[in-house]
C-alpha cells in the first residue's frame, strides 16, 4: 500500500478508497495499511455499507419529473428560435454589426474632422469669402461699442437714399449682418473702423445706418424697386449669394429695424443683449411710432425665417426686441426729436 | 510483442474513455437543441442518483419528484444559458440538484429536515419490499448519516453513495478538492463514532 507516502490520514483514506474502487477487496489494502489498519478498516467498512445504501433507498417514478422537462423543453421551443442559430453565429453576427458600426462611426467623424479643418483653413486664409464665418463674425462686430458709433451715423441720412436698397438687394442668405456691409462702405468716411477683414462685419453698427430719420425720405416700395435696379450692391455682394429682397421689409421702420434685430439673431445670446441695447439706442433715433414697430416686427420675424438659421430662439429674440421696442417708443420720443 | 500488445491496450482504452466522455457530451449538447430524445436520454442518464440524493435530503416522495424535474429545469435553463459542466456531468448535475434542495429548505424557512422515522415509513409505503432490506445495520447507518453536517452528509452521499470522485464532489459542493477530502475523513470518523456507541447502546438495551 501507499500509505508509507503519506503522513496525512485524509490522504492514506483517499487512497485507500481509491483502490477500493477500483476492485481491490478491503482485506488486501489492509494487508499494506500498517499501523493505520484498525481506522483504516473501520472506515472502509463504512464506505461499502453506505455504498450499499443505494439500494435501499426508494426512488419515486420518473413519469413525473420527465414529463415536467418535456413541457419545459417545449415551451423553450416555441419561445426560442431554432437552434440553427447557435450561439457562435449569433456572435458572429453581433460581431460584425459592431464592426459596421464602428466604421460608420469612424467614417462620420472623419469627415466631421475633415469639414472642421477645413473651414478653419479657409477661414485663418480668406474669411471674407466663406458665408459661414461671417454670421460668427458678426459677435466681434456686435462687441464694438454701438454708442460711440451711434453718433457717427448722423450723417448717414444723406447716404440712406443710396444704401438703402442695399438691403433689400443684397441680402444674403444666412447671415443679415451682409446688409450692413454696404453701408459700412459706404460709411467707411464717417466711422474709422480697423481694415482687417473681421473689421468688415463690424459695420454691422451701421446697422444703425437703417434707422430712418425723420429727414431721410423713407423709401415707397416703389422707390425700393427703383433702388434696387439703380443701386449696384457693393463689393461684398459679389462673394454672397443673392436672395430675392422683399420690398415690404424696407418700406417702414420696420424695416430698418430687421437689420438691428437679424444682426442680434446671428449672434450668440450676450450678442443678442447688446443688440437689443443697440436697438433701444436705435428706437432713440427712430421717430416714435410704436406701433409702427410692432407691426413691423411681424415682417422681421418673416425675414429673419428667410435669413437666419436660428430657428426658434431667433422669434425669441425678435419677440423680445419688439417689446423693448414698444416700451421704450414713449420715451423715446424727446430724443428722436432731438435727433431730427 | 508486449510492447505492441501495452501499446493497442493502452489505446483501446484511451478511445473508450473518449467515446465515453463524447457521448456525454453529445447528450448534452443535443439537449441544449431541445431534442425530446436526447431529454429524455438525459432523464434516463441522471434520474436515479438525483432522486436517491434528494430523497436522502428531504424524504417525501412527492416532494422529491417535483425537486427532481426541477433539477433538470434548471440544469436545461443553465445548457441554456451557456453554463455547462466541467469534467463531470454528474457532478454538475448533482451540484445543481443540491442547491435544489438548498432551496427547497430555505423556501420553508428551514423547517426540520425530515425525520429518518418518517423517511422510512414513506420507503416502507413505496415498496414494501425495502421493510426486507433495511435490516437494522442499515437503519443505523441512516441515522447517522442524517447526525453528520450539511457539507459532510453531501460527501458522503456524493462520494460513497453516487461514487462520484472527489474532483466530482468538489465541483458540486463548491469546495476544494482537499477540503473535500478533510470532510470525507471527518465524516468517516463521526459515522465510526455514532455507529460504535449505537452498537454499544443496541447491546446495553440487550443485556438490561
Amino acid at each position: 500500500m501507499n500509505n508509507e507516502f503519506f503522513d496525512n490520514p485524509e490522504e492514506k483514506l483517499e487512497d485507500a478508497l481509491a483502490m477500493l474502487a477500483a476492485g481491490i477487496t478491503i482485506n488486501e489494502i489492509l494487508a499494506e495499511a500498517g499501523s493505520d489498519v484498525e481506522w483504516l478498516r473501520s472506515m472502509l467498512e463504512l464506505a461499502a455499507e453506505v455504498g450499499n445504501l443505494r439500494q435501499a433507498i426508494p426512488v419515486p417514478p420518473p413519469e413525473a419529473s420527465l414529463q415536467k422537462l418535456l413541457a419545459y423543453g417545449e415551451d423553450l421551443a416555441k419561445t426560442s428560435p431554432p437552434d440553427g442559430q447557435s450561439t457562435l453565429s449569433k456572435l458572429i453576427k453581433s460581431w460584425w454589426s459592431r464592426l459596421f458600426m464602428g466604421m460608420v462611426v469612424v467614417i462620420f467623424i472623419g469627415g466631421l474632422y475633415i469639414l472642421i479643418k477645413n473651414t478653419a483653413v479657409n477661414e485663418s486664409t480668406s474669411p471674407a469669402e466663406i458665408p459661414l464665418p461671417l454670421s460668427t463674425a458678426t459677435p466681434t462686430a456686435a462687441s464694438l461699442p454701438i454708442e460711440t458709433d451711434a453718433p457717427a451715423l448722423v450723417p448717414i441720412p444723406t447716404d440712406v437714399s443710396d444704401s438703402t436698397a442695399t438691403p433689400t438687394a443684397t441680402p444674403p442668405p444666412e447671415s443679415p449682418t451682409a446688409t450692413s456691409r454696404p453701408v459700412i462702405n459706404s460709411t467707411s468716411d464717417t466711422i474709422e473702423l480697423p481694415p482687417t477683414p473681421t473689421s468688415t462685419p463690424t459695420a454691422t453698427p451701421t446697422i444703425l445706418l437703417i434707422k430712418p430719420t425723420p429727414t431721410n425720405p423713407l423709401p415707397t416700395d416703389d422707390n425700393i424697386s427703383d433702388g434696387v435696379d439703380n443701386t449696384p450692391t457693393p463689393t461684398v455682394t459679389a462673394t454672397i449669394p443673392l436672395i430675392e429682397p422683399t420690398p415690404a421689409d424696407n418700406s417702414s421702420d420696420g424695416g430698418n429695424d430687421n437689420t438691428n434685430e437679424n444682426d442680434s439673431n446671428g449672434s450668440s445670446s450676450d450678442d443678442n443683449n447688446k443688440n437689443e441695447n443697440s436697438n433701444d439706442g436705435s428706437d432713440k433715433g427712430n421717430s416714435g411710432s410704436g406701433s409702427g414697430d410692432e407691426e413691423d416686427h411681424s415682417d422681421d420675424n418673416l425675414e429673419s425665417d428667410n435669413s437666419d438659421s436660428g430657428g426658434g430662439s431667433d422669434d425669441k429674440d425678435n419677440s423680445d426686441s419688439g417689446s423693448s421696442d414698444s416700451g421704450s417708443d414713449s420715451d423715446n420720443s424727446g430724443s428722436d426729436s432731438g435727433d431730427e | 510483442m508486449i510492447q505492441a500488445f501495452a501499446r493497442n491496450f493502452f489505446a483501446k482504452i484511451s478511445t473508450l474513455s473518449v467515446t465515453m466522455i463524447t457521448n456525454d457530451d453529445q447528450l448534452l449538447v443535443r439537449a441544449k437543441q431541445l431534442d425530446p430524445t436526447a431529454l429524455q436520454a438525459l432523464h434516463e442518464r441522471f434520474y436515479e442518483p438525483v432522486a436517491r440524493y434528494i430523497q436522502f435530503k428531504v424524504g417525501d416522495l412527492h416532494t422529491v419528484e417535483d425537486l427532481s424535474g426541477e433539477v433538470f429545469v434548471r440544469a436545461l435553463e443553465g445548457l441554456r444559458r451557456g453554463h455547462a459542466w466541467q469534467e463531470s456531468p454528474q457532478a454538475w448535475i448533482m451540484g445543481i440538484a443540491r442547491h435544489v434542495v438548498a432551496d427547497y429548505y430555505r423556501k420553508r424557512e428551514r423547517v426540520t429536515e425530515v425525520e429518518l422515522g418518517e423517511w422510512v415509513t414513506a420507503a416502507e409505503e413505496t415498496n414494501p419490499s425495502h421493510q426486507a432490506m433495511l435490516s437494522e445495520r442499515k437503519q443505523h447507518l441512516m441515522q447517522a448519516i442524517q447526525q453528520l453536517t450539511e457539507d459532510q452528509r453531501d460527501v458522503v452521499l456524493l462520494r460513497f453513495m453516487e461514487g462520484i470522485n472527489i474532483e466530482g464532489v468538489a465541483k458540486a459542493i463548491n469546495k476544494t478538492p482537499g477540503a473535500v477530502k478533510g470532510l470525507q475523513y471527518r465524516a468517516m470518523q463521526a459515522l465510526a463514532e455514532i455507529m460504535r456507541d449505537s452498537r454499544v447502546d443496541s447491546t446495553s438495551d440487550v443485556k438490561e
